[in-house]
């Protein structure tokens, strides 16, 4: 009976492909059936957006003034979830295509993966912006209807420097000559967690101020594991800990949690930053908790990439080389950050 | 050969530990489990039809 | 009186095909390209990979037994496969030192590692007798801890254009993956219904005590399916890595639940002894023609995971019910 269910069905979509004219391919055998991509419709179109990971905080962020932004201008939008699953997303992305979206937004799972991405989308002939995970420029130089949304990372790294630098005592709490730092990683395939890494503590040497690091964990992004791991390193190296790094706020405010637990007093006799404003981290540099945090500005990304998108959807190519659109990361402080709190 | 009387509740020794979650529900009747999939069917619809809505916006 | 308990019984057994039939119907006429050569070959393309670890699984789950295992399995399979098959001149290359080799050699390789993963495992559970949900739990975390360390958690690209083409390639309007599947299938129903091995399988699903008074090797053939589950996942996990154009730690994470679900729906059941190779495509097609809906009908994500889940509790709930009314 199962058999014959399962040939029924088969049946019935293969029926459904003879009478609705299913396209057959003539092309050769490694490239997708071309699906007739229309022409986009004035003021509407359906566009495909594609995130890595749907509870990633930043993410969430981005992905809803994306949706606003494209909402409102009059596209129709369908985000989906890669669940951190590469294989996944690009099921998500040979749907979209087949579907027949105008344009796709996709923030690769990924970046080692990007060649295979790119490669679908170029043989669909679909515009494609890609944001927030950076491939290399050889990979996109493959198809000239892409184009790279994001932020510069290293920027973000050294913007956390500085916000050390602009304290007081430039980090060195316990005036020893020498700032010393925990570092919580993101994760180490990111670009965004190498370079924040690098570049908060060549702020510092780059401005003469010795360092040493203490320790260097692989948190994730995830603020339970900054939690955990910043408890572990106050708990090994109490107060010879003068400043936590976190690549991120999530595990800022986590780490936050095993700071405040461990009585110490940030802004006293430790200091906090991360990367990202997220509304809870805002809460907390307006209280005095952290010393700061890098505005990773969503809102201004999703609305380059839209513009990106609508340029490609116009027309526009970009060539190889030219094919990464940077927005800048603005530095919080104190001082600023009743300006970014809604 | 195995004893002739069929024995409903099976030695515990043979069962896995799916069937001994499965044992615990021997004494529900048919009709409540059944009851339970046509509601865990009917969900299914209504999250499908929630999930379109919300996902065009209109919820 | 007899039509009811037909009717019932129908049901009972195919409730969720028939869910997600009306499903693909009601999607097909409602969207534009459903019903499409190019949809066709995505699903085709998406349930290969999946349906041959479901074979995989479905050997464990017939003897009673179950392999929490198999997605880190993949994982791991998928990130050797990336290790060996890398262009020669990707910058970041893994195994820098690595010869370049044909990925008809390296499938071979990345099956036979695996395939120790699964004596282990049947080891485990066949002489020391540990419970197979203990023992391939146990599995599951050594084989992740394992490719962490040989990965160093570095996510692998730039593959070989040859490995790629092995998933986006096809032969004529069959893609490659579904011949890697229908050549599993075939191997699969053919061991199942006309090898002894197949028969002392499903009569240790039947009744192992049973079996073993009989005079069947329980110990010989609980190990002979473990390995041949984990050379599947071998299989699967080159193809996953090959589809998905990179591999890394999270790969293949989860994907044990779908594989063991789709074999639920399929017919292969906790009552042991039972499962049918046509019915494990069923469940797997089942499982991807339902993610394909709901991202035609665009579906909230969280949504989707609700929907997905509720499939999977239907699924128990019928397994559940047809174990109850069996006895």
């Amino acid at each position: 009976m199962k058999k014959f269910l399962a040939l029924l069905l088969t049946g019935v979509m293969v029926l459904s492909l003879a009478a609705c004219g299913g396209k057959k391919e003539e092309a050769p055998a490694e490239t997708p059936a071309e699906t007739p991509v229309e022409a986009p419709a004035e003021g509407g179109g359906t566009i495909g957006v594609c995130i890595y990971k749907f509870d990633d905080a930043f993410m969430t962020t981005y992905r809803n003034a994306l949706q606003e932004i494209l909402e409102g201008k009059g596209y129709t939008v369908t985000v989906v979830d890669g669940n951190n699953d590469q294989a996944k997303q690009n099921e998500q992305i040979n749907t979209f295509i087949t579907q027949g979206v105008d344009a796709l937004i996709i923030n690769p799972v990924m970046t080692s993966a990007a060649a295979t991405i790119i490669d679908t989308v170029k043989s669909a002939n679909i515009p494609t912006v890609l944001i927030n995970r950076e491939p290399t420029a050889d990979e996109m130089a493959a198809y000239d209807k892409l184009v790279y949304v994001g932020a510069d990372a290293s920027q973000s790294g050294t913007m956390q420097g500085e916000l050390i630098l602009d304290t007081a005592n430039k980090g060195d709490i316990n005036g020893d000559g020498k700032v010393s730092y925990i570092m919580i990683q993101g994760d180490p395939e990111n670009i965004d967690a190498q370079l924040r890494t690098e570049y908060s503590v060549k702020a510092l040497t780059d401005a003469g101020v010795e360092v040493e690091q203490l320790n260097l964990t692989r948190g994730d992004w995830d603020r339970e594991k900054g939690q955990t791991i910043c408890a572990n390193d106050l708990a090994q190296f109490g107060d010879q800990i003068e400043v936590v790094f976190c690549n991120n706020d999530d595990m800022a405010i986590g780490a936050l949690q095993s700071i405040q637990s461990a009585g110490r007093k940030v802004n006293e006799d430790i200091y906090l930053v991360g990367v990202d404003a997220l509304d809870a981290a805002l809460n907390e540099v307006q209280a005095g908790n952290m010393t700061g945090t890098v505005l990773n500005d969503a809102k201004g990304q999703a609305s380059q990439a839209v513009e990106c998108m609508e340029g490609l959807l116009a027309g526009d190519t970009y060539a190889a080389g030219e094919q990464s659109v940077y927005v800048d990361y603005v530095k919080v402080t104190p001082d600023n950050v009743a300006e970014f709190m809604k | 050969m195995e004893n002739e009387k069929k024995d409903p509740r099976r030695d515990p020794s043979q069962l896995n530990a799916i069937e001994k979650l499965y044992e615990k529900f021997r004494g529900v009747p048919l009709k409540y489990i059944d009851i339970f999939i046509g509601l865990c069917a009917a969900a299914f619809f209504a999250v499908v039809i929630l999930g379109m809505l919300k996902g065009r916006g209109l919820l | 009186m007899e039509k009811k308990f037909n009717i019932k019984k129908f049901l009972s057994n195919n409730a969720i095909i028939i869910l997600i039939a009306i499903l693909a119907l009601v999607v097909g006429f409602s969207t534009q390209n459903f019903f499409s050569a190019n949809n066709l070959k995505n699903l085709i393309a998406n349930v290969s990979p999946r349906f041959i670890i479901a074979c995989g699984v479905s050997g464990c789950l017939i003897t009673k037994g179950t392999d929490l295992s198999a997605g880190r399995q993949v994982g791991l399979a998928a990130c050797l496969s990336a290790m060996m098959l890398q262009s020669v001149d990707y910058a970041a290359r893994m195994l820098p030192g690595f010869p370049d080799i044909p990925w008809f050699l390296a499938l071979p390789i990345v099956m036979v590692i695996m395939g120790c993963f699964g004596a282990v495992n049947g080891c485990v559970i066949a002489y020391l007798k540990v419970p197979p949900f203990i023992a391939t739990l146990g599995m599951q975390t050594i084989v992740y801890g394992l490719c962490s360390v040989i990965t160093d958690n570095q996510p692998m690209g730039g593959f070989k254009s040859s490995y790629s083409r092995v998933a986006l390639g096809s032969l004529g309007p069959i893609p490659y993956l579904a011949i890697f599947a229908i050549i599993v299938g075939l191997f699969m129903w053919f061991l199942y219904n006309k090898t002894r091995h197949g028969k002392y399988m499903y009569a240790i699903g039947g009744n192992e005590n049973a079996a073993q008074v009989a005079g069947v090797n329980v110990t010989a053939t609980l190990i002979r399916i473990y390995i041949l589950a984990a050379v599947l996942y071998g299989l699967a996990g080159f193809l996953v890595g090959a589809k998905a154009g990179g591999a890394s730690t999270a790969t293949g994470f989860g994907y044990e639940l779908e594989a063991i679900a789709a074999c639920t729906i399929g017919g292969v059941s906790t009552n042991g002894g039972v499962g049918k190779v046509p019915g494990i495509l069923v469940g797997v097609l089942v499982f991807e023609i339902l993610k394909i809906c709901l991202q035609f009908l665009r579906v909230d994500p969280a949504y989707t995971f609700i929907a997905q889940g509720l499939v999977i509790i239907v699924a128990v709930a019928l397994d559940l019910r047809k174990y109850l009314a069996k006895k």
